[in-house]
């Protein structure tokens, strides 16, 4: 791509055969990582399809090293995946529970770290991890009842009993 | 430079998703990176630290008191105001990253921007959503503020097209879970039914393929009956859109609201029909017009006592009660336009013969004497009204003249005798045709399966039963192994007891043929091949002539 806009670039690229990009983390921790990892983030895929150098750290302001170290062992093991396919039915009609294996296992993390990376993949633009994160969390809501949710999420129910009953009504349907 | 532009450009990426906490660690992150390009950097700044204004108003007034308005005071102020907002922030960044064991998750959940909440909402299944909406203020705002946005989210992510084919969202109003709900309600009511219906003829299949082989895989018939419910599936909401329709219409029309076209009661119930069915594609309607011949064949079936019953009550002749083989062709009529497929539903599922025929006495009675129809679920919300009852077509008169009439009219087929009987359209459901409609299931399936041994022989034994059900449709040989329905799950019941008056199942005098003697016989429908349906009491294929042959 941008090997093509500048002579002294394409220089530099027969140097690094590997194509290494360094990403500098929030904390200031820098990430070596090959380029067609990093661009499994859109955000910076088209920033390297503008930018001739790249030669310098690519900072990463809202993503800490931990995180970022994690978003990139995602990015490393779905660098081959295949391009989300234009046809948006096949993706739809994914039922939402599936979730790839490995993702299941990378997926195991503490709660904060699972929300920093759903942060971070949104940031970045890497709407696979951001699939796959978000599915995790509707999975600790899906087939649980209001009081279970309640339970999970540590939240006090604070409807009035009035307004209690009244959802309840509404949605009676769904409680058959 | 080269990472400032870089940063620039994250600045910029960061700005539009307007995540407070990205937009000010990238504001602080860019002034340290940058040395050069005052003014630009100043703008973005601004730009970005506008949320967070009113934060620091105080200590920039400080600063301005004794502002002199050169360049240089300008950016030293911005750099100062960059250390600002990057201390603030990164003492918040930091309470959010590192204070962690005690956040709860909810707390967690709503320090995401408001449109990845709705993505992880967009991944619900409904029933969640609304159980969801119930455990706090915060979920119930956060559904109810987005409820436009996430069932269209929820549409297009969870259900198959011919959904928006049969219940487009309302252009009048925004989406409302309650629309999502009450479509939510007929799926569930159709697939039940569906699966029903495709067990019972796998069953039977089975039946028939016991004579010939010894057994089958139980994974195939679960493949096959997957199958057959997912294509059943789309076809009865069809009907069931269909049916709750043309009953709201009709309501309308007695009550005075609807439009009035001239002529007979009769032909406005067949303009009213071919209006509803007109809004379907060639597709739907051809399979949708098989599919009724289906369920009604089937269902009429669980509701007629067996012929079978005529050879193991031989001893019991002279005590038994003279009943129809099976009910009226009102009482179909009846139970199909009031209660609509909830109700055929609810009577099918019914174990027991005789349970299900009280049951449809139950029903017919309460028509009869109230006049009015509460539906079988109150709750639903469906459309259909209760309270009103409407006058009720002749059976022969529901669904089938119209819709042959506009089957024809497009040219869906040639003639009404080359429309598929309800064997070859199983088999056809079974068969590659069908995987043009809606296969997800089944190829989601073929996918999936490690088993490739199971997998081979799933397919022969597709094969196979699809070209036996051919032959077996075609010779009518199908149609006498159906008719040992729920034998098994009878004896059970107790239907012994109940005393069939099964005394000539053989020979129907067929009283009403009359009725479909229109110059668009039903029986012409399904080009019908054989006496031998007719022998027995029990068509299956040749439906229409048939179900008028069956009613005493």
């Amino acid at each position: 791509m941008s090997n093509t806009q500048a002579p002294a670039t394409v220089k530099k690229l027969t140097l690094v055969p590997t194509r290494l990009l360094t990403l500098l983390s929030s904390d200031s921790i820098e990430k070596k990582v090959a380029r067609d990892v990093a661009e499994r983030s859109i955000l910076i895929k088209n920033m390297l399809e503008d930018c001739a150098e790249f030669d310098q750290a690519i900072p990463i302001p809202n993503v800490t090293s931990s995180v970022l170290t994690k978003v990139i062992e995602w990015c490393e093991h779905h660098k081959n995946d295949p391009a989300p396919a234009a046809d948006e039915k096949v993706d739809s009609r994914k039922k939402s529970t599936d979730i790839d294996e490995w993702d299941q296992k990378f997926m195991q993390v503490d709660q904060e770290m699972l929300f920093e990376i759903i942060l971070a993949a949104n940031y970045l633009d890497i709407k696979p991890l951001l699939d796959v994160g978000c599915k995790t969390v509707a999975n600790m809501i899906k087939g649980k009842s209001p009081e279970e949710i309640r339970e999970t999420f540590n939240i006090q129910n604070d409807f009035t009993p009035e307004e209690e009953d009244q959802i309840r009504r509404e949605n009676q349907w769904a409680e058959e | 430079m080269g990472s400032f532009t870089i940063a620039q450009k994250l600045g910029f990426k960061n700005v539009a998703r307007a995540t407070l906490l990205s937009k000010a660690t990238f504001n602080s992150s860019s002034s340290t990176a940058s040395s050069g390009s005052t003014a630009s950097t100043t703008d973005q700044r601004t730009q970005a630290s506008r949320p967070l204004e009113a934060t620091v108003q105080g200590k920039r007034g400080k600063d301005q008191s004794n502002e002199v308005c050169t360049a240089q005071t300008q950016v030293r102020k911005c750099r100062f105001l960059g250390w600002l907002l990057q201390w603030r922030l990164g003492k918040r960044g930091k309470r959010s990253i590192q204070k962690s064991p005690q956040q709860s998750l909810s707390s967690l959940f709503f320090a995401l921007p408001t449109e990845l909440q709705l993505e992880v909402i967009n991944n619900l299944p409904l029933n969640d959503i609304t159980s969801l909406q119930q455990t706090s203020q915060a979920f119930s705002h956060l559904v109810q503020n987005n409820e436009a946005h996430i069932v269209k989210q929820y549409i297009k992510r969870w259900m198959p097209k011919y959904i928006s084919i049969l219940f487009p969202i309302p252009t009048t109003d925004p989406a409302t879970l309650k629309f999502l709900q009450d479509v939510t309600y007929r799926r569930e009511v159709s697939n039940q039914l569906a699966e029903l219906l495709a067990r019972r003829i796998v069953k039977e299949m089975g039946q028939g393929v016991r004579m010939r082989r010894r057994s089958i895989n139980p994974k195939v018939i679960e493949y096959v009956v997957e199958r057959l419910e997912s294509g059943f599936s789309p076809l009865i909401l069809a009907l069931f859109h269909f049916l709750e329709t043309y009953h709201a219409r009709k309501a309308q029309e007695i009550s005075g609201t609807g439009p009035f076209d001239a002529g007979t009661l009769e032909d406005r119930e067949f303009q009213i029909q071919s209006d509803i069915m007109s809004h379907y594609p060639d597709w739907l309607l051809l399979k949708v017009h098989q599919m009724y011949h289906l369920l009604l064949h089937l269902f009429t079936r669980r509701l007629t006592k067996q012929p079978f019953a005529f050879f193991r009550q031989i001893a019991r002749w002279n005590h038994a009660q003279p009943g129809g083989i099976r009910p009226e062709d009102e009482t179909f009529a009846k139970v199909i336009l009031q209660g609509g497929i909830p109700e055929v539903l609810r009577i099918y599922k019914i174990k027991g013969q005789g349970q299900r025929r009280k049951a449809l006495d139950k029903y017919i009675k309460m028509l009869d004497t109230q006049g009015q129809l509460e539906p079988p679920m109150k709750h639903h919300g469906g459309i259909i009204k209760a309270g009103v009852s409407i006058n009720i077509d002749q059976l022969s008169r529901i669904w089938v003249p119209a819709a042959e009439k506009l089957i024809l009219s497009r040219g869906i087929v040639q003639n009404l005798e080359s429309i598929k009987c309800c064997g070859e359209f199983v088999a056809e459901l079974l068969g590659e045709e069908f995987n043009s409609v809606d296969s997800r299931s089944v190829l989601s399936q073929d996918e999936n399966a490690e088993d490739r041994a199971v997998n081979a022989e799933i397919l022969a034994a597709m094969q196979w039963t699809s070209v036996s059900l051919r032959r077996l449709a075609d010779d009518g040989s199908w149609d006498q192994n159906l008719i040992v329905e729920d034998e098994d799950e009878d004896h059970v019941e107790g239907k012994e007891k109940e005393g069939h008056g099964d005394k000539r199942p053989p020979t129907p005098p067929l009283p009403s043929k009359p009725v479909a003697g229109s110059s668009r016989s039903p029986g012409t429908i399904v080009g019908m091949t054989a006496p031998v349906p007719m022998a027995s009491g029990i068509g299956y294929n040749g439906m229409g002539a048939n179900f008028m042959t069956m009613s005493l």
